[in-house]
């Protein structure tokens, strides 16, 4: 079998909509953090087939500056998350009920 | 791309330049002077947001292309960061006494506060995804950190967080979209994409869906608008100021750009979508603002219904109504000076790090600070749109956009919800005048005074004489334009 494009699209598809799930329904705010990176692979998995398929160079460029993006956004939410536990000795997400109207 | 390109487009960006080498600078000398003077980095703030004006002013009349085509340096553009600037910088001057107030460190929040200001710098220029992606990114980045930056307030943590979570997921949906534009296209540069849009081809309509959809989040509209009021709650009330003016407008402006040079000029569908967000985003915004106990969620509410109103004037200007594009900017250069007045009040009376948030903080206000309640009152009028403020004549622009372009439901929603609007806007003036509970104020805070006179006596004047502003805007937009 030979595996192209769709294959790949696929598969990031996949991913993509793993990640959706897991920000909403997931309780930990660390799963949480890791389902949004899912969804970002997801589209830097995306960009890399679409990059090999059309042969043009953009779409890897493009992959590298979001993995940086990603990790400049999960050091943020990690300092929040240790922030939050110091305050609630907890991740559950469902602490996040100070602001209701 | 050789080398002289390079150069020539360095030298192009001077204003973002500016703000970044500012802000590094503020990073590197905050550990190396001790003590009280630490706060007198301030002044560099606000020297580099004048450079930063100055080398912008360039951009209001000429038109270049930096970086291959990547960045489009106009009056668009030039007019966007005209806002960016004057939002960011009121809002320093605010945070000055707030920081202290609140006993919160300054230099790292200046800093943070010129990088937000020069991602929507980028975003207001770019012409193609990796720009805006990245324009996006540092705006958001350092506004997230901005609205967690009070750490000992468990609030301002979790509205920290929570904006990151969904600010993050908004960014994976517009990355995703991208990724499929560039698929099916092959280019990220918006006019190619146009030449080569297909509406058959279904990777072109899902990825223009999710950047849509990123790009909505970002402005806080109907459906993607409830993390609006939690965000603008717990952070703190000058971060607040600024994320509803600087945020908002760079979101609008990268919609704008997006949709009328990029894709989506060909659907005519999109025209009706995006009335039924307007309409939505309109009522919603203020039958939530109805009935809220604080007024700091209360004008955030506000800010999601001032949103529905500009989107009055994207809808007109996808239907070809010029003058669309002009009241849009105008809203949100309008919209600067009366929210971050507002604000900025609120901050002026926060107090031994309590925030005045609640209707019952402004209680006999007019007897005990009579000029701070007369510039409250302005600030809300203007808001509610209510004549000779700024307010009224910019959101006077957008209901006759809407009639030119023959929405006339819209412009009457539009309108109902104004009359509306005045109810809740109103309502913290009758605390302010006829409260009578005893509420300790703060004493005289000379920067946050000045901010608050200027964008008073902006909001007035603005207001009484607004043919100055407004032929800016209109040449802002002939700019943009094609024809």
């Amino acid at each position: 079998m030979v595996v192209g494009v769709e294959h790949y699209l696929v598969l990031s598809a996949i991913l993509f909509i793993i990640g959706v799930f897991g920000v909403i329904t997931r309780k930990n705010l660390i799963i949480v953090l890791m389902s949004l990176e899912l969804m970002l692979n997801a589209a830097n998995l995306a960009f890399v087939a679409f990059s090999r398929a059309l042969g043009d160079m953009t779409g890897q460029v493009f992959m590298i500056m979001a993995i940086t993006v990603a990790a400049a956004e999960v050091a943020v939410g990690l300092a929040f998350v240790v922030s939050i536990y110091t305050h609630r000795e907890t991740l559950d997400i469902d602490v996040l009920k100070m602001l209701k109207g | 791309m050789s080398i002289s390109e390079i150069l020539r487009s360095t030298l192009l960006i001077g204003p973002e330049i500016s703000l970044i080498l500012t802000g590094i600078i503020l990073i590197i000398f905050d550990p190396l002077i001790n003590g009280k003077r630490k706060n007198e980095l301030f002044w560099i703030v606000l020297i580099g947001l004048v450079i930063a004006f100055l080398l912008n002013l360039e951009r209001l009349h000429t038109e270049a292309s930096a970086f291959s085509g990547a960045l489009s340096l106009d009056v668009f553009s030039g007019y966007f960061n005209v806002i960016f600037i004057i939002s960011s910088f009121f809002a320093v001057i605010l945070s000055r006494e707030y920081l202290i107030t609140m006993n919160l460190k300054s230099n790292e929040y200046y800093a943070l506060i010129l990088f937000s200001t020069s991602g929507m710098m980028m975003l207001s220029s770019a012409k193609e995804f990796m720009s805006i992606f990245l324009g996006f990114e540092i705006m958001s980045i350092s506004v997230y950190i901005l609205s967690g930056f009070n750490r000992e307030s468990i609030r301002s943590t979790e509205a920290g967080i929570k904006y990151l979570i969904l600010g993050g997921f908004s960014s994976a949906i517009l990355l995703y979209g991208i990724a499929l534009i560039y698929g099916a296209s092959g280019t990220i540069f918006l006019d190619e994409i146009t030449s080569k849009f297909d509406v058959q081809n279904p990777l072109y309509l899902a990825g223009s869906a999710l950047i849509i959809t990123g790009f909505i989040f970002k402005i806080g509209a109907f459906p993607l608008h409830q993390w609006v009021p939690d965000i603008y709650e717990g952070a703190p009330m000058t971060v607040t100021g600024f994320m509803s003016v600087g945020v908002k407008a760079a979101a609008f402006a990268i919609l704008l750009r997006v949709l009328l040079e990029g894709v989506y000029q060909m659907d005519a569908n999109l025209i009706y979508v995006l009335w039924l967000i307007s309409a939505f985003t309109m009522t919603i915004g203020n039958l939530g603002a109805i009935v809220q106990k604080s007024i700091k969620r209360m004008l955030a509410y506000s800010s999601i219904a001032h949103a529905g109103y500009a989107l009055i004037g994207v809808v007109a200007t996808l239907r070809g109504e010029e003058i669309g594009l002009s009241s849009v900017l105008y809203y949100l250069f309008a919209y600067t000076f009366m929210n971050l007045g507002a604000f900025g009040v609120l901050a002026y009376l926060s107090r031994d790090g309590k925030e005045c948030d609640n209707y019952e903080d402004v209680s006999g206000l007019w007897s005990k600070k009579p000029l701070i309640a007369i510039a409250l009152s302005i600030f809300l009028f203007s808001l509610a749109g209510l004549p000779p403020t700024i307010g009224f004549f910019a959101k006077y622009r957008v209901f006759l956009s809407a009639i030119k372009a023959d929405f006339y439901w819209l412009a009457i929603i539009g309108i109902l919800n104004s009359v509306i609007s005045a109810y809740y806007y109103l309502r913290v003036l009758v605390y302010a005048y006829m409260g009578e509970e005893e509420v300790k104020f703060p004493s005289f805070k000379p920067a946050s005074a000045f901010a608050i006179t200027v964008l008073t006596i902006a909001t007035l004047i603005l207001g009484i004489f607004p043919f100055y502003s407004w032929d800016f805007a209109l040449k802002a937009a002939a700019s943009f334009l094609p024809n």
